[in-house]
C-alpha cells in the first residue's frame, strides 16, 4: 500500500546480499513503503543480480510493499568523491585514498539522499554490519558520519543489522578465493547471523550463503577492494595495529563526509541548481 | 612483520595510487586474478593486530 507521508517510507541500500535482504524484511515489518536502491558503476557487473531477492520479498511481504527504481549509474559522483582535492588527500592521508569500498559507498549514500528528495522519502536503512570491521564504510565511527549527513537533508539514517554476528568476519575479502576455512571458523563462533534469519523465514536456501556460487548470483560483483585489501592487510595490518588503523580511517572520512555534507547541505538550500544535482544528472 | 609482504604490496599500492580512475579499476581486477595464485593463509592479517568488531 503506497505510503503518503515520507516518514513512512524507507529507502533501502539493496544489493541483494543476506545482510541487506534481511534489512529489507526489518523494513517491510516497520514501515508500509520499501524502496530498493541499487546503484552501479563502472567496475561493478551484474548488479541486476539483486533482482532475485526483490522478486522473494515481494512473494513474502506483498508486491505493492516494495519500489523497485531502475539501477542508477553514479560513476561521475564516484569520481568526484574519490578524486576530490586528490593531491592533498595523498599528501595528508597517504594510502588512505585506496579505500575505494568507503568512497563508493559514500558515493552511494548522496545519490540516495537526492533520491530521498526526489521521491519524498524520510528514512535511509543499509545493511550495515559490524563484523565487517576492515572496511570504513561499515566502521560505526563512519557510520555515524553518514548519520549526520543525512540529517542535514531531514532524513533518518539506521542499520538494522548492524550487531548480528557474521560467518566470516573479518576474514571476508581477506579469503574471497578461499573461503572455505575462514568460513568454517567463523560459523563456529557466530552466535546469531543474517543467514540464519533469512533461512528461517524461508527466504534463503542455506544459513551461510557468503561466498558460495548462490551468493554471486544474488548480487554484484566487484573487484575494486581487491587493491584496498593489499593494502589495508599486508601493508598497513602488518605494521600498525587495528587501533591505529581506525583512528586514520576515521581522520580520513572525517574529512571526506565533511567534504560530502557540503554538497547536503547546498542541495538541501537549492535542491534543482545544486552542484550535488548536477553530479547526479550528469 | 614481513618485509617481503610489506614491499609487494607498498609497490602495488604506490603503482594504484598513481593510475587514473579507470585504470586503477582494471588493475585492481587484474590483482585479483593474481591473487588467485596466491594460498588463501597469506591474505590473514597476523592474529596479533587485534582486529575484534566493536
Amino acid at each position: 500500500m503506497p505510503a503518503s507521508n515520507p516518514a513512512d517510507r524507507v529507502a533501502l541500500l539493496f544489493s541483494g546480499g543476506s545482510d541487506s535482504t534481511l534489512a529489507a524484511v526489518r523494513a517491510a515489518e516497520r514501515f508500509p513503503e520499501v524502496h530498493l536502491l541499487t546503484y552501479e558503476r563502472y567496475g561493478m557487473t551484474d548488479v541486476q543480480n539483486s533482482d532475485t531477492h526483490v522478486a522473494r520479498l515481494r512473494e513474502r511481504f506483498g508486491a505493492d510493499r516494495f519500489v523497485r527504481p531502475p539501477i542508477a549509474n553514479v560513476d561521475r559522483l564516484f569520481r568526484h568523491v574519490s578524486y576530490e582535492g586528490y593531491l592533498g588527500d595523498v599528501r595528508k592521508h597517504g594510502f588512505m585514498v585506496l579505500t575505494t569500498c568507503g568512497l563508493c559507498k559514500l558515493a552511494f549514500h548522496l545519490r540516495t539522499v537526492v533520491y530521498c528528495h526526489d521521491a519524498g522519502v524520510g528514512n535511509v536503512w543499509d545493511g550495515s554490519n559490524k563484523a565487517m570491521v576492515i572496511f570504513p564504510e561499515q566502521m560505526i565511527e563512519v557510520l555515524d558520519m553518514f548519520r549526520a549527513m543525512y540529517t542535514d537533508a531531514g532524513i533518518r539514517y539506521e542499520n538494522p543489522v548492524f550487531q548480528y554476528d557474521d560467518e566470516q568476519g573479518i576474514e571476508f575479502g581477506s579469503s574471497l578465493w578461499g573461503l572455505g576455512p575462514a568460513r568454517a571458523e567463523r560459523q563456529v563462533s557466530a552466535k546469531r547471523t543474517t543467514g540464519d534469519e533469512l533461512y528461517e523465514l524461508g527466504i534463503l536456501p542455506a544459513r551461510v550463503i557468503k561466498g558460495t556460487p548462490y551468493d554471486k548470483r544474488i548480487q554484484g560483483r566487484c573487484y575494486q577492494m581487491v587493491l584496498f585489501n593489499l593494502w589495508a592487510r599486508w601493508y598497513y595490518l602488518e605494521r600498525h595495529d587495528m587501533a591505529r588503523y581506525r583512528r586514520e580511517v576515521e581522520a580520513f572520512y572525517a574529512e571526506k563526509v565533511g567534504r560530502a555534507r557540503k554538497l547536503v547541505q547546498e542541495f538541501a538550500a537549492d535542491p534543482s541548481g545544486s552542484r550535488l544535482r548536477r553530479l547526479v544528472e550528469a | 612483520m614481513n618485509p617481503v609482504k610489506i614491499g609487494v604490496a607498498f609497490v602495488a599500492s604506490a603503482l594504484g595510487l598513481v593510475l587514473p580512475w579507470r585504470a586503477r579499476i582494471l588493475y585492481s581486477e587484474w590483482l585479483g586474478r593474481v591473487a588467485n595464485l596466491v594460498p588463501p593463509r597469506f591474505y590473514r592479517v597476523r592474529p596479533d593486530a587485534g582486529i575484534e568488531p566493536r
